[in-house]
């Protein structure tokens, strides 16, 4: 027993959530609310039956794909595991996934792998207690909600502080702000990449962190991977990239997706963009932290899956080919476009804008995008531009001299249907979507008959 | 001609995309068969910036800001020297700021600007965040401005400056009297972002020609094909001010 408010609480919500998901909605926040608001205390409760085995994933880009390839692994391993998958990673969507995932009749084998907010983990840390927290990046996103770049580093770093002393710290080694905020007397384990076909001695692309965290000094560079991350050193004081305990190396971009070695085994990821390769390390050292067996991480790692709408290839009802993949900030976007860069085949692009709340309420980040580079690309046919803000991506184009290929589409999933309808056999439609249309989207072309891409064998798995 | 663009510390005062800026001055200057090239200065540079028609600096963080803020000082005699020979400058939030008489922090510390604009700024708890739409008056003609502003430093008037825009949806300056930005001679701040010139392509207009009458009184600009701005800017009008 855990007391009557407790017992009550998870009564309540359990019931608003079978009354939500009666009249159809999918109840991912209200039944989480109401338990809080009966039991304040509902979290530390959860934080001891589950006596440290969760897990927390934060940081600005990959926290939903790193926890879903964390969960796979886990249930590989044959553990039981609760995820808030759809990314509900508020307090509210956080209480809702514990009241309904955890059973507390027999929770002893249960692990939990949750996605929580960059503003949220601060209050949840200290109650929760998670055995390990991975902090994947920061990049500037959604500065309508959390203002400075500086502010969302520095609300993370507090609350690892707050983490028990026994909490595992995972943090990429590559970020000088994420290995900025390592908290002192934890064990902190690092990973990172090593060598990568895409790696620069220099770029032009935006990049968040410049400077020292420590000393204000402009951070020097003997590699970069993309945006800020990479290989730097800090002329003036100590603080310099971390020697990395799990390492990718010889990353490799193939028709079907990207590949890489750590050790002695081959990774391969079903989606050909780097940032994953990031994703799939931290999920593989959370991995180890909890004791995934060998055999099962590697057998796993020779083909990985990433999740719906993030660089996912799909067929069209009509047997075309297309990607679909979520654009939020302009890093994640320009890591996109280097994708797009290596097409061979003719490329027609739907580019969807919205700026609800989910999505960010501020548009601007599209001028620091490198939109310029399909230039680049031999045979780029025509970009379609959609969504709340539309004709904020046209005035881009206009600006990147693309404006004779651009056309305006009224409604998301009206602008899909017009390109694949207008695309030629044989040519490549890449999709790149804000949050609050990315689902409807990918739901549209399943229920038309589309088909998520399933490769004929499993190529390249050593 | 030519016209002579500076970006002023386009790596420090990079955080809201304000050098599309920049890139809008340059093309519209180019797609009129003009020469049009941008140089980038940052601390460490010691170029003469009365040789420049343009100089644009965007907004940045609070660490940044202090590093410009310092490097500005440096430059204070340079940049009255530049307005006085008709240099257009155009600022936007935190680089606005900095180019005021001073900048109180919420905590009370005063870090002084370098005052080629008469105005004062308070840090304030709330920050002053959304869509914006203002009126400002453009050789003579009203015109609808659109952009999004991020800021919680409040902005106030002195005797020598006139508000730039009438704020018709959103917070401006300060929240507090309706007045958008500052317009002192050649010298223009704001807080709008999106990049501002992005949807006011009347306004970019009015820069490069302020900027070229530097070198030729009688300077007209050719009229672009801007019908993509209007239109949206009367689709967020619609909904940003009618449909409230």
């Amino acid at each position: 027993m855990y007391g009557l408010r407790f017992h009550t609480a998870v009564f309540a919500a359990k019931m608003t959530k079978k009354l939500l998901t009666l009249t159809g909605r999918k109840g991912t926040t209200l039944p989480g609310q109401i338990a809080l608001r009966i039991c304040p205390d509902l979290l530390a409760v959860y934080g001891k039956i589950l006596g440290q085995r969760t897990v927390f994933i934060t940081g600005t880009n990959g926290k939903t794909t790193t926890s879903n390839l964390l969960v796979h692994f886990l249930r590989e391993d044959g553990r039981n595991v609760i995820s808030n998958s759809l990314g509900a990673n508020l307090i509210q969507g956080i209480a809702s996934t514990l009241v309904e995932g955890v059973d507390l009749a027999d929770y002893h084998d249960q692990a939990v792998v949750l996605e929580v907010d960059e503003a949220t983990i601060g209050n949840v840390i200290a109650h929760l207690q998670p055995k390990a927290v991975v902090v994947t990046n920061f990049f500037r996103d959604q500065m309508d909600r959390y203002g400075e770049l500086d502010t969302v580093v520095e609300m993370v770093g507090s609350a690892l502080k707050k983490a028990p002393n026994n909490t595992t710290v995972i943090l990429n080694a590559d970020d000088p702000l994420v290995t900025s905020i390592a908290p002192e007397g934890k064990q902190v384990v690092y990973y990172g990449i090593e060598s990568s076909q895409f790696d620069a001695t220099s770029h032009s692309e935006v990049r968040d962190g410049k400077f020292c965290r420590k000393c204000g000094s402009n951070l020097q560079y003997s590699l970069y991977h993309y945006g800020q991350l990479g290989f730097y050193d800090c002329p003036s004081c100590e603080f310099t990239r971390p020697t990395p305990a799990v390492v990718a190396e010889d990353v490799k971009l193939l028709q079907e997706g990207i590949q890489f070695n750590v050790g002695s085994v081959t990774g391969f990821i079903n989606s050909p963009a780097l940032y994953n390769v990031y994703n799939a390390l931290s999920a593989i050292t959370a991995s180890t932290v909890f004791g995934v067996q060998d055999e099962v991480l590697v057998r796993e790692m020779g083909y990985m899956k990433t999740q719906l709408g993030r660089m996912e290839r799909m067929t069209a009802a009509n047997g075309r080919n297309l990607m679909l993949t979520l654009v939020k900030n302009p890093t994640g976007f320009n890591e996109v476009l280097k994708v797009v860069e290596h097409e061979t085949r003719p490329v027609e692009l739907v580019i969807i804008l919205n700026d609800r709340y989910a999505d960010g309420t501020d548009v601007s980040w599209i001028w620091d995008t490198n939109i310029e580079r399909l230039h680049q690309l031999a045979d780029l046919r025509r970009i379609y531009c959609s969504g709340t803000r539309a004709e904020d991506f046209a005035i881009r184009l206009r600006y990147a001299d693309l404006g004779n290929i651009t056309e305006l589409v009224e409604g998301d999933i009206a602008s899909v249907e017009q390109a694949l309808r207008d695309l030629p056999d044989g040519h490549m439609l890449y999709i790149l979507s804000t949050y609050t249309s990315l689902y409807n989207i990918r739901d549209h072309l399943l229920n038309q008959g589309g088909k998520e891409y399933a490769p004929e064998n499993r190529a390249s798995v050593s | 001609m030519h016209l002579k663009i500076a970006h002023l510390y386009p790596d420090l005062l990079d955080l809201y995309s304000d050098r599309g800026n920049v890139i809008i001055l340059q093309k519209r200057v180019e797609w009129r068969g003009l020469r049009a090239t941008v140089d980038e200065i940052t601390v460490g540079h010691e170029p003469d910036l009365s040789e420049y028609d343009i100089l644009v600096l965007g907004g940045g963080m609070d660490r940044e800001q202090g590093i410009v803020a310092e490097d500005l000082q440096k430059r204070r005699e340079n940049l009255q020297q530049a307005v006085e020979k008709g240099t257009v400058i155009l600022a936007i939030c935190g680089g606005y700021q900095l180019l005021g008489n001073y900048f109180e922090t919420a905590g009370g510390q005063r870090i002084p600007g370098i005052g080629l604009l008469d105005i004062e700024t308070v840090g304030a708890k709330v920050r002053m965040v959304g869509n914006v739409v203002a009126e400002m008056e453009i050789e003579g003609v009203k015109t609808n401005i659109i952009g999004y502003e991020n800021h919680s430093g409040k902005t106030y008037l002195g005797k020598n400056v006139q508000p730039m825009m009438k704020v018709i949806k959103g917070y401006g300056n300060s929240g507090e009297d309706k007045f958008e930005g500052v317009r002192q001679g050649s010298v223009f701040g704001t807080y709008l972002h999106g990049p501002l010139l992005a949807k006011n392509p009347t306004l970019a207009d009015y820069l490069i020609t302020l900027a070229l009458r530097r070198k030729d009184l009688s300077v007209r600009l050719d009229q672009l094909e801007d019908g993509l701005e209007a239109r949206t800017q009367q689709k967020l009008y619609k909904r940003l001010v009618e449909s409230r």
